[in-house]
């Protein structure tokens, strides 16, 4: 079987897919992380991306159980777990992103300056 | 839309004169932070009516409001902050100001006894504004989205009262982000460009 083609991942999708690896979240948790991180997202947003990675088999979601949570007023918590897709797919774009970014990191690194003139050694 | 304040309602059989007497809990469950109330006087001879409430339950809400009945129309009550008084009129409740936080406090008159009386105080909770119409206003969102949303909206405003925004502000952002949500599905599943003739 060729292997699956990853899809594209926006800032904002590698952000969300971030957040769930290693751990499963639902929403406002996640939306919360991503504020804390500096990365502010709002909670439609999310959802939209939340929904459109589910669909891309980036991540699968579970209902919670805890929708007893008084201020919810019934409404059931819905946990996301990123997929092995998924962690292709972040994994993929973080290694494009490093090498995109690589002349960034090189021009900011103390005692690399590497588009300025070496000075010329003297001679004798 | 259920708008109508909740009440709580303490009786205490209070003795102001120089006496500390604490007299029954809150009723009802809905009133969680406020824990109980205290009529008391100090040693100048004040009296005031104590209430405390847990620091990290909700607080109470900017337009709440303490009713103390069993106070004679024209006793010079005093309020402080975060209680203030009616602007005009018999005082017969006090309104909070701005989000409580802390305990506060009613003074009464030293020289105001109830002696063997029973003294109600009712607390009136301003309705937080949790919006019920959440759930429909996102009908066309598939419910596996539409319902963690609301659930999380509404953790996210009980959060922001909490943490004493506007509730006018709560509100506005709570709407705009179910439009949000709205619009952008409409536009994912393609319904605008289908609306728009097109699908092109």
């Amino acid at each position: 079987m060729p292997p699956q083609k990853l899809p594209e991942l926006s800032k904002v999708d590698m952000a969300v897919l971030a957040t769930l690896v290693g751990k499963e979240r639902y929403g406002l948790e996640i939306r919360n992380r991503l504020g804390e991180l500096g990365q502010p997202v709002s909670l439609a947003g999310m959802y939209t991306t939340l929904g459109r990675l589910e669909n891309q088999g980036l991540v699968t979601s579970r209902w919670g159980e805890d929708g007893e949570v008084e201020a919810r007023q019934g409404a059931r918590r819905r946990y996301y777990e990123i997929t092995a897709l998924g962690e292709r797919a972040i994994k993929a774009a973080t290694a494009v992103v490093t090498r995109v970014l690589r002349p960034v990191r090189a021009s900011r690194s103390p005692g690399r300056a590497s588009h300025e003139p070496r000075p010329k050694e003297g001679r004798g | 839309m259920s708008r109508a304040p909740k009440k709580v309602v303490v009786d205490t059989n209070v003795l102001v004169n120089g006496r500390v007497v604490y007299g029954g809990d809150w009723k009802g469950d809905d009133w969680k932070q406020l824990r109980n109330s205290i009529a008391h006087s100090d040693s100048e001879g004040t009296s005031f009516i104590y209430v405390s409430h847990h620091g990290t339950d909700p607080k109470v809400f900017k337009g709440s409001y303490v009713r103390v009945t069993n106070i004679e129309p024209g006793l010079n009550v005093t309020a402080v902050q975060p209680l203030s008084p009616p602007p005009n009129g018999p005082i017969t409740h006090m309104t909070l100001t701005s989000p409580a936080d802390d305990h506060f406090f009613v003074p009464i008159p030293g020289n105001y006894t109830l002696e063997g009386q029973p003294a109600r105080l009712v607390v009136t909770r301003r309705s937080s504004p949790i919006l019920p119409w959440l759930d429909s206003a996102a009908v066309f969102v598939p419910k596996t989205i539409r319902e963690p949303f609301v659930g999380d909206l509404r953790e996210d405003m009980k959060d922001k009262l909490a943490a004493g925004w506007s509730p006018i502000w709560v509100k506005a952002i709570a709407i705009s982000q179910v439009a949000v949500l709205v619009v952008r599905w409409l536009w994912s599943t393609g319904w605008f460009r289908a609306l728009r003739g097109g699908g092109s």
